[in-house]
């Protein structure tokens, strides 16, 4: 009986130990891949790769969703020029990326979020919160939508990038019209840096970030 | 031999469904908003608070969550409008369920201060106004750090120790018998600069300081020489600095280029490492109020913070970290230590939660700010600031202000809440 007891014990603790690593693992994980291997994604290293490869997220190109032209409802300013007025543009971009998959197993992306500038000038940081599952082995599009908008990104200049455009001797009002007006033609580079977030087969978080531009230089 | 078997396969049977049992209990996810600003008014220094939203959750999740559960942050960008703001905090509340909030502004979190108290939603902000110090008004509202009101009390009074007291420049006046001159530079339609004014003049009035004519400067303003020229005509010795770094930086340019002649005192989110590099040399000499170390600084979490930093945004380079990142780990630490006490007892929700966080006393979060207590009837974190102030470009400590070392009573019957 006391054998008993003792193994009993033992087991309870293997038991208890091999249950610990599982804590913080989601009810949607999928079986578990032994292999830790490190994987580069665009300038970039995947973290903290515990037991699947990082998947790989590349912008493959941005369209315009939504758009209002900077003329439309607009105003002249003190010096006759025409702005936006006081409602503002709405610009509705998509970005679309692909996401690729390289396990035998389906990947669930948990959150994906990223900065986007308008040539050197961060205007917006999107977030994505919707969980998405990556089948194995496939190479999966998703488009994440973003507003814009005249006013909002003429706020964002100035608190962020007022003393650059001072440096430039550039004035945010001429900056934005340029861009409103050229963005059906993507006349500048449009740049986003984020990070993607994909849940492994053990619960744990893979970070791949990664970064590109459109139109591709 | 046939029950020995059955003894030890109901005993394997036990333990493996205890254990799973553990598994799934601890497979449960506990949801957190955050409300940021990333591209607003503030966004100058709310960029960076996200990003360290965003990496102290991860580590709070590293290190077991909350008792094995994994925190779920949803963090969005509200842009600085406080009508976007409630509807984001409607979101969290309504549909993705959060236990509790990390918040942004002193303009939204005081407008939803009336709904998270109906909601008893635990509401740990980046707004450190004296209006949320006060559990009888707003006792869902509570934060890490320091009030703007206590530490604009505690800048003020070093500068008046340190450099009106003590700096030749002013032994003549002194000397005459005359009052230093204070003038406030901040946008006076932005709650968040305007939440200590009336401190500041109070505690003007204190020490025997005479204030002269506010200026209003735009949180956005990359002009302020009108401002400065108004300044001009009181002949100040001392400017009171209330917006955010950029502006900040500007008002210092023009002070510096028309000569105004006079020292600065800065408000938290205007004291940064990008101040020293966007003003030059006109921000030399400028005091500000801190909550805790700068980016790099001494703090005994600051290799992790660093850790963190790189691992979930490497493409944000170090150099262009703040403090701000460390002043979110704050909000954080705050809320999740608090929230692994509720949970231990069963209570992880808004009540359970602001109860853990009344029972925390000298809490030091490792980040190099002052110890926090909170109790059930006085919010304020802290009693006091260090004062730190721009030598060459870099950070050195003028002293520790203890107002309530110096001014007890006050401290104990007038100052809470304003």
């Amino acid at each position: 009986m006391k054998k008993f007891a003792v193994t009993l014990f033992l087991l309870i603790g293997i038991v208890s130990l091999l249950a610990l690593p599982c804590l913080a693992a989601e009810e949607k994980a999928a079986t578990l891949e032994k292999a830790a291997p490190k994987a580069t994604v665009g300038k970039g290293k995947a973290m903290k790769i515990a037991a699947a490869k990082a998947p790989m997220v590349k912008l493959d190109r941005i369209e315009i969703a939504n758009y209002w032209g900077y003329y439309l409802d607009g105003i002249l300013d003190k010096e006759g020029k025409l702005t936006a007025g006081r409602r503002g543009a709405p610009l509705v971009l998509s970005f679309v990326y692909s996401v690729q998959n390289p396990n035998n197993f389906k990947i669930m992306l948990d959150d994906l979020k990223f900065t986007v500038a308008f040539e050197e000038f961060e205007l917006n940081t999107l977030t994505f919160f919707d969980d998405n599952y990556i089948p194995a082995k496939t190479t999966d599009y998703m488009r994440f939508n973003g507003t814009f908008d005249y006013n909002t990104a003429n706020l964002s200049l100035l608190v962020t990038g007022g003393f650059k455009l001072q440096e430039m001797n550039i004035k945010s009002g001429d900056l934005l019209k340029k861009w409103w007006e050229g963005i059906s033609d993507f006349t500048f580079p449009i740049t986003v840096n984020g990070t993607a977030t994909f849940v492994g087969p053990n619960g744990k978080n893979i970070i791949v970030p990664f970064e590109g531009t459109f139109p591709p230089k | 031999m046939r029950k020995k078997s059955l003894l030890w396969l109901t005993a394997f049977l036990m333990t493996f469904l205890g254990a799973a049992g553990m598994v799934w209990a601890a497979q449960g996810e506990i949801r957190l908003g955050s409300i940021n600003d990333m591209t607003g008014a503030t966004s100058d220094v709310g960029k960076d608070y996200a990003l360290g939203i965003a990496e102290a959750i991860a580590y709070v999740n590293d290190i077991g969550g909350i008792n094995g559960k994994k925190i779920k942050l949803f963090q969005y960008d509200y842009g600085y409008r406080i009508p976007e703001a409630v509807t984001t905090y409607k979101r969290f509340r309504d549909f993705d369920k959060v236990v509790a909030v990390l918040g942004w502004g002193t303009g939204d979190t005081e407008a939803l201060s009336p709904t998270i108290t109906k909601d008893k939603m635990p509401y740990v902000s980046a707004s450190y106004s004296a209006h949320l110090t006060d559990p009888k008004k707003t006792p869902y509202n509570l934060f890490f750090c320091t009030d703007y009101s206590s530490g604009a009390r505690s800048a003020i009074t070093a500068w008046y120790d340190n450099v009106w007291k003590k700096d030749a420049k002013y032994k003549a006046r002194r000397d005459k018998g005359e009052k230093p001159r204070l003038v406030c530079f901040y946008m006076a339609a932005s709650p968040y600069a305007s939440a200590p004014i009336k401190a500041i003049k109070d505690h003007a009035a204190l020490l025997g300081i005479e204030v002269g004519p506010d200026q209003d400067v735009s949180l956005t303003a990359l002009d302020t020489k009108s401002q400065v020229l108004g300044a001009k005509q009181f002949k100040p010795d001392l400017v009171w600095h209330g917006n955010t770094t950029m502006s900040v930086a500007t008002a210092m340019r023009d002070a510096y280029s028309l000569g105004l002649g006079a020292d600065h005192v800065v408000n938290v989110w205007g004291f940064d490492e990008n101040l020293p590099r966007l003003a030059g040399p006109a921000a030399e000499g400028a005091m500000g109020a801190t909550v805790c170390a700068f980016f790099g600084g001494k703090a005994p979490m600051m290799n992790k913070i660093q850790a963190y930093a790189k691992r979930i945004n490497p493409g944000v380079p170090a150099n262009k970290r703040l403090v701000r990142t460390i002043q979110a780990w704050g909000a954080v630490l705050l809320l999740t230590d608090a929230m692994k006490i509720a949970d231990k007892q069963g209570k992880l929700n808004g009540e359970g939660i602001m109860k853990a966080m009344e029972t925390f006393k000298n809490k030091d979060f490792g980040l190099g700010s002052q110890p926090a207590s909170f109790s059930a009837t006085d919010h304020r974190p802290t009693t006091g600031a260090p004062i730190f102030k721009i030598e060459k470009g870099k950070f050195v400590l003028v002293e520790a202000v203890d107002l309530k070392k110096r001014w007890p009573d006050k401290w104990e019957k007038e100052w809470m809440g304003w």
